[in-house]
């Protein structure tokens, strides 16, 4: 499907396409190389052109939320096949389902995405972080389920506010054990900090047993006064298996 | 279309650097970066650059009359390569080579610590024979397994097959 790195132009026909269809974008009839698409299409390739342009992944969600049942799931499941990163799709799937969880939207896109194959654990989103920087190590190590659960990284909730939802992003203990990690170690921080560090993507209730959890943390004051704080020594995280490399090896 | 020489990735830049408007840096990976700076290979496919300063939507015009003009592969500047860039240490910047300095374009290639980081957490098939020459450079590779091993304790997927891929480059 996605022929290339889309240009401007080629995003503006894409979101005018997407509008035609009953998304919620606007654009120009600019032109391009992808011709008359079908509805299948158009949201194929809405989803693997969200990788350049990360707006279309909400436009993407949003359509699949409200508009999935518009379209034939055995077409798209074909025209997907023949998809660049087909993975990108049931990304886009997952976060419909997170505002929708209905089995009838469930039964779609497990059908959709069946045969489709994980990304190579790579950034969902192309270009959007500076290498060697503190947001892009955050992405790898706090990486929402939606994504990863795709081979993909990414730490961004696509879901728009015109939905009405809630919805917040999924994320397992193993990220949320590396958030408390991040918190601990810029100081003294509250139940609270947490919860807004993480989205609010689990209950009080689970944050306050992630905190217990954090063996790597101590506790200091009460009630409305907690705060966390690293204990010392420094934590250190879980001690991977031995190696068969010998120490001490510089070429 | 013909894999592209080293001096067919400067002509590309040359010609990339006269009709940019504003600065823009490529931080070269992969087989480019070892063409560019040690010659390893002959060609490479095209070359995987992480851009600075513009996006990759707004340098595939650019990209493309290039390729026109030179007779080269209309993909021949591979912005897909940052889909990886979270694997590179933080002081990667102290390790870059500059291989071509324009007035508006700088390319730098990663160092070959980097690269070599980057191949582990690929580790292709095809990785090998190019990682395998990277050893042959003598890279610190205290610096390349303890940031792998730094990206495993965070969770980062793929960093402990990674370790793995170095231990067999290094049997």
């Amino acid at each position: 499907m996605l022929e290339a790195v889309p240009t401007e132009d080629e995003l503006a026909r894409l979101y005018y396409e997407l509008a035609r269809i009953g998304a919620r974008a606007s654009g120009d009839r600019a032109p391009w190389r992808y011709g008359r698409p079908s509805k299948e299409e158009l949201v194929v390739l809405a989803c693997e052109a969200s990788r350049y342009d990360p707006r279309l992944l909400w436009v993407a969600v949003s359509f699949l939320t409200q508009k999935y049942d518009g379209l034939n799931p055995l077409v798209l499941r074909r025209v997907n096949d023949r998809a660049r990163w087909p993975a990108a799709l049931a990304v886009a799937f997952e976060f419909a389902r997170r505002v929708r969880p209905e089995p009838e939207l469930r039964d779609v896109a497990e059908f959709v995405v069946r045969r489709v194959s994980r990304a190579r654990d790579e950034l969902f989103f192309i270009g959007t972080r500076k290498p060697g920087g503190k947001m892009i190590e955050r992405i790898a190590s706090e990486s929402l389920a939606e994504y990863r659960r795709w081979g993909y990284l990414g730490s961004e909730v696509p879901i728009a506010k015109e939905l009405g939802s809630t919805v917040r992003g999924t994320m397992a203990w193993a990220q949320r054990r590396n958030v408390l990690l991040r918190l601990g170690r810029r100081g003294a921080f509250s139940p609270t900090d947490y919860m807004n560090a993480i989205d609010r993507c689990v209950s009080r209730r689970q944050a306050a047993r992630d905190l217990s959890a954090a063996d790597f943390l101590v506790r200091e004051g009460n009630t409305r006064a907690i705060r966390y704080r690293l204990a010392e020594p420094r934590p250190t995280p879980p001690v991977p298996p031995p190696r068969r490399r010998a120490a001490g090896r510089s070429a | 279309m013909a894999h592209l020489t080293a001096e067919q990735m400067r002509a590309a830049f040359g010609a990339l650097d006269e009709i940019l408007e504003r600065p823009v840096r490529l931080v070269i990976g992969g087989s480019g970066a070892m063409i560019l700076t040690h010659g390893a290979r002959e060609r490479t496919a095209v070359v995987d650059a992480i851009s600075i300063g513009a996006s990759a939507i707004e340098l595939e015009p650019l990209v493309r009359r290039i390729a026109k003009e030179l007779g080269i592969s209309a993909d021949w500047l591979n912005s897909y390569y940052g889909t990886f860039a979270h694997v590179l240490p933080e002081g990667y910047s102290t390790r870059l080579r500059r291989v071509f300095d324009g007035a508006h374009l700088t390319a730098d290639a990663l160092g070959f610590e980097d690269l070599l980081i980057m191949k582990c957490l690929a580790r292709r098939g095809k990785d090998v024979a190019h990682a395998r020459a990277l050893l042959r450079l003598k890279p610190d590779l205290d610096l390349v397994s303890s940031h792998i091993e730094a990206l495993q304790q965070r969770g980062v997927p793929g960093a402990t097959e990674a370790l793995d891929f170095l231990d067999d480059l290094e049997e």
